[in-house]
């Protein structure tokens, strides 16, 4: 069984929903992700789509704008939150890698 | 030099991710541009040979009975184009690209998506098929079990009935092998999609869907060939089926791409295709009830019937077979317009024989009839079935029945027969002049008119005569 749906993100996910806090066109996330982490993560086009899918049905992201077949999206709360959610949930893991390494800054 | 090229009936299956896009590349590398994926073929068109990158996709919502690619389809094929992957082909749910930059992004990137989005397509798709396939094939061989269990002497000595059901055991093996490969895949790939790695992959066992294609292949060549020897209208009509069964292939993809054409929406063109199929199947088997019951069984059998007559308003038909015991044998009749048939079956396990001696219908006087049947049984073991099937026959009905009207075969001391056991039919506790008479490795089932004195004489006459036919 894979991990329950949305119960944490993926790296991907998380970077797709970062990305549509501004509106954004589907084709382009792609792009946007790879410049956001400077090509350290990639989304590959069925990826996305089908996490677009998905982040639609949950109610995470609202259609914006269709033009022809391009389609905008952009976060809704629930989306938000849920980026938020696992924004804390990073910070308490580094918060309890430093409590137990004594190291802060960039793990080696 | 041809430009376009076919690939008949490729053997890959339809998971087999990997090996569809290898082979793929290969066949780019040597000029061949895959152009379309048909049911039976895939078509490659001649280009210069180039380096590219192949990958299989599945879009779990898409149907070959789509008028057009769906909004989300069209929406999934452009953000491919945009990470540099062509649509190459497509049929149905899966989906080809190809992309010539070697180190472009794969068109899947999270394992647990990719798997989602696969199972979702294998449930829809082929494990659909292959669950309904299967029940069809144990359906079948119920069937054909139930078919040896109760009417073994017609089942076992009809070769080419026994073949064709050699076919399914093969058929539900390849099945099974396949379930359980993608079962067991599906674990593994649940486990690496659960823990972000990649997932495994899965390829086409090949050799097993060549063995099932040489089978069938055989098996077909060998039902021809037995419809040869029983007869030319056998083979014309075994001929007849397969090029209607063609038929009806060719026009149903016809009407589901016509319908594709004029934009049916996807529940009318399957309805559509479906009815076609169903139509044509039942008129199919209509025709040929009709064409049988208009001229007769004789042309399928090979031998027409020597003469035909008119009686009581219907056409008779008269056949002068060779039979192996024949009236004249056991007594002087003074009559010679006899139609005798003989109808045999033979297999490796059994060989039956119907024959028949009767007068003419219409023809004054009290003349005689002779029925009886001879099995050979080559196969040992089938003894007591066959000789329980002819007992079981006669004794069919005797459950509605109170005991003293039983029909029944009972087991009567015959020495006159010469044979191990012989039984006599006998109708609320009256013995008639039917015999079943069991040698070591042959039986026979004989009916005497109602009103013949069986003599030791005729006995021994009939017994050696069906002894040695």
């Amino acid at each position: 069984m894979a991990r329950e749906k949305f119960q944490t993100l993926t790296e991907q996910m998380f970077y797709i929903l970062l990305c549509l806090r501004e509106e954004c066109c589907g084709a382009d996330i792609m792009a946007r992700v790879s410049a956001m982490t400077k090509g350290r993560v990639a989304v590959g086009p069925g990826t996305l789509y089908n996490l677009l899918e998905s982040f639609l049905q949950a109610g995470m992201i609202a259609e914006t704008k269709v033009e022809g077949r391009k389609r905008s999206y952009l976060i809704t709360e629930a989306g938000q939150k849920m980026l938020d959610e696992e924004y804390r949930r990073l910070l308490t893991l580094a918060a309890d890698y430093k409590a137990q390494t004594g190291k802060g800054g960039r793990a080696q | 030099m041809k430009n376009v090229k076919r690939e008949w009936i490729p053997l890959y299956s339809y998971y087999d991710r990997s090996g569809i896009a290898a082979h793929l590349a290969d066949m780019a590398a040597q000029g061949w541009m895959l152009e379309k994926l048909g049911a039976w073929s895939w078509r490659y068109r001649r280009t210069e040979p180039r380096k590219l990158r192949f990958a299989v996709t599945y879009f779990p919502a898409a149907s070959q009975f789509d008028p057009a690619p769906s909004q989300g389809l069209e929406t999934y094929r452009d953000y491919c184009a945009q990470a540099g992957w062509q649509l190459v082909a497509d049929t149905a749910q899966v989906q080809i690209f190809c992309n010539e930059d070697e180190n472009a992004v794969p068109i899947e990137t999270d394992p647990a998506v990719e798997f989602s989005n696969i199972r979702r397509c294998m449930k829809k798709s082929f494990l659909t098929s292959y669950v309904l396939l299967l029940l069809l094939s144990l359906y079948q061989i119920g069937f054909r079990i139930h078919r040896v269990w109760t009417d073994p002497v017609d089942t076992l000595s009809n070769s080419s009935s026994l073949l064709s059901a050699l076919v399914w055991p093969l058929l539900d093996a390849v099945i099974v092998v396949e379930l359980v490969r993608y079962f067991r895949w599906q674990r593994r790939a649940g486990a690496a999609a659960e823990a972000g790695a990649p997932l495994p992959e899965l390829r086409s066992v090949r050799w097993l869907g060549l063995l099932l294609l040489g089978w069938s292949g055989f098996i077909l060549l060998w039902m021809l060939l037995s419809a040869l020897r029983q007869s030319r209208g056998m083979l014309l009509l075994m001929l007849g089926a397969l090029l209607y069964l063609g038929l009806m292939l060719l026009l149903s993809f016809a009407a589901k791409d016509a319908m594709k054409h004029l934009r049916f929406p996807r529940w009318a063109n399957i309805a559509v295709t479906y009815g076609v199929i169903i139509a044509l199947t039942v008129g199919g088997m209509a025709g040929l009830v009709a064409l049988i019951f208009h001229t007769g069984s004789g042309w399928l059998e090979g031998r027409p019937p020597v003469e035909t007559y008119e009686a009581y308003g219907q056409t008779w038909e008269v056949y002068q077979d060779d039979i192996p015991l024949r009236i004249e044998d056991l007594m002087e009749v003074d009559y010679d317009r006899w139609s005798t048939r003989a109808r045999v079956d033979s297999s490796f396990l059994l060989t039956h024989g119907e024959y028949t001696q009767r007068a003419r219908v219409g023809d004054p006087g009290d003349i005689p009839d002779l029925d009886y049947e001879i099995v050979t049984v080559k196969a040992g073991f089938l003894y007591d079935l066959c000789k329980n099937d002819f007992i079981a026959w006669v004794e069919r009905d005797n459950g509605q029945l109170s005991r003293e009207y039983w029909d029944e075969y009972r087991l009567i001391d015959a020495p006159a027969w010469g044979a191990e056991e012989v039984y006599q039919r006998y109708y609320s506790g009256e013995p008639v002049n039917q015999f079943l008479v069991c040698w070591p490795d042959r039986m026979a089932e004989i009916s005497f008119d109602w009103d013949w004195t069986l003599t030791e004489d005729m006995t021994a006459t009939a017994a050696v005569k069906l002894r040695n036919a």
